[in-house]
């Protein structure tokens, strides 16, 4: 028994022809025993919204009239969408500019309210909504088509910009 | 190139996941085994299939996780350390009719799975009838009785 807890290895058990190996398997266990802990970690981070929806992915960005709300862990191809409340227009349109890059890393599939036109840019697509009343509240609802680091910029044309950052897992 | 990335990448999480929980877990398939088993298949279906239902795709799938498995088998051969991380190694757990508890502790397995086992296999009674309990790398416990 001696041998055995110092890790040795025991050829056989009186005429057992077993290739043991109870040092590793000591290691074996160890190891197991942290991946239970990892799992477990793994877990509770997941249920908070570390891989997505949930209270550590909900998160705004603010820039003058502007404000985003969206998410900061997205996954490729769960839809989505990000939240912009407009506080202040000129007269009864609104007009929101959004950065090709953006748009080249996901598939728009709605926009809510429907937009009165949808102009293409040098810069990126200019939407234009009719609004009568502050805020406006404009969510578009989308995919993203490619995993990585995912940053889009948000604006009224030549006025404030805001922007923001997200981390597409695979 | 999407397929091959996506049937290696669950091929090596589900190898590590039940490495980690343990040759055990699913070894004694009860009824909730087998549900739980055909849950993760549905689980794991998704991800790797993505939206691409083309016959290639299912088909490279295939051959990219049995490539895998017949390239590890083949570097198993040759790397022993490899072969014992990947699969464990078989442990005894009963000598001469008595428990060896921290083993059996560390391996998760107890007095009355041994017992299971010994009936199942041998139709022996008691544990002092056995000479030899063996936990194998496939999570089944061999039973070696006393002559």
């Amino acid at each position: 028994m001696k041998a055995e807890q110092r890790g040795v290895r025991r050829p056989t058990h009186a005429g057992l022809q077993v290739q043991e190996d109870l040092a590793f398997n000591r290691r074996e266990w160890i190891i197991q025993r942290a991946g239970w802990f990892l799992l477990a970690l793994l877990i509770v981070a997941a249920a908070c919204g570390l891989l997505g929806k949930g209270f550590l992915s909900n998160a705004s960005s603010i820039e003058g009239p502007l404000k985003l709300d969206y998410e900061r862990f997205e996954r490729v191809q769960r839809p989505t969408k990000i939240r912009l409340t407009l506080s202040v227009h000129s007269g009864e349109r609104a007009r929101i500019l959004i950065g090709q890059d953006y748009l080249d890393a996901v598939r728009i599939e709605r926009v809510v309210p429907e937009p009165e036109s949808v102009q293409a840019d040098a810069r990126g697509l200019i939407y234009q909504f009719h609004a009568s009343g502050e805020p406006t509240v404009v969510t578009w609802h989308f995919q993203p088509e490619r995993f990585g680091v995912l940053a889009g910029t948000m604006s009224v044309p030549n006025g404030p910009v805001v922007s923001w950052t997200q981390l597409v897992y695979p | 190139m999407d397929a091959v990335l996506r049937a290696a990448a669950i091929y090596f999480f589900l190898l590590v996941i039940f490495r980690i929980a343990g040759s055990r877990t699913l070894a004694q398939m009860t009824s909730f085994d087998l549900i739980l088993l055909l849950i993760i298949a549905e689980a794991t279906q998704q991800g790797l299939v993505g939206n691409d239902f083309s016959i290639t795709q299912a088909m490279l799938l295939i051959i990219t996780l049995v490539g895998i498995d017949i390239g590890l088998s083949l570097l198993k051969e040759k790397l022993p350390a490899l072969d014992r991380w990947l699969e464990g190694t078989p442990l005894v757990i009963v000598e001469d009719g008595k428990p060896l508890h921290d083993r059996m502790k560390g391996a998760r397995v107890d007095e009355s799975d041994v017992l299971a086992a010994a009936r199942e296999l041998q139709g022996l009674e008691r544990l002092d009838q056995i000479k030899f309990a063996v936990l194998e790398r496939t999570g089944e416990i061999s039973i070696i009785p006393k002559r």
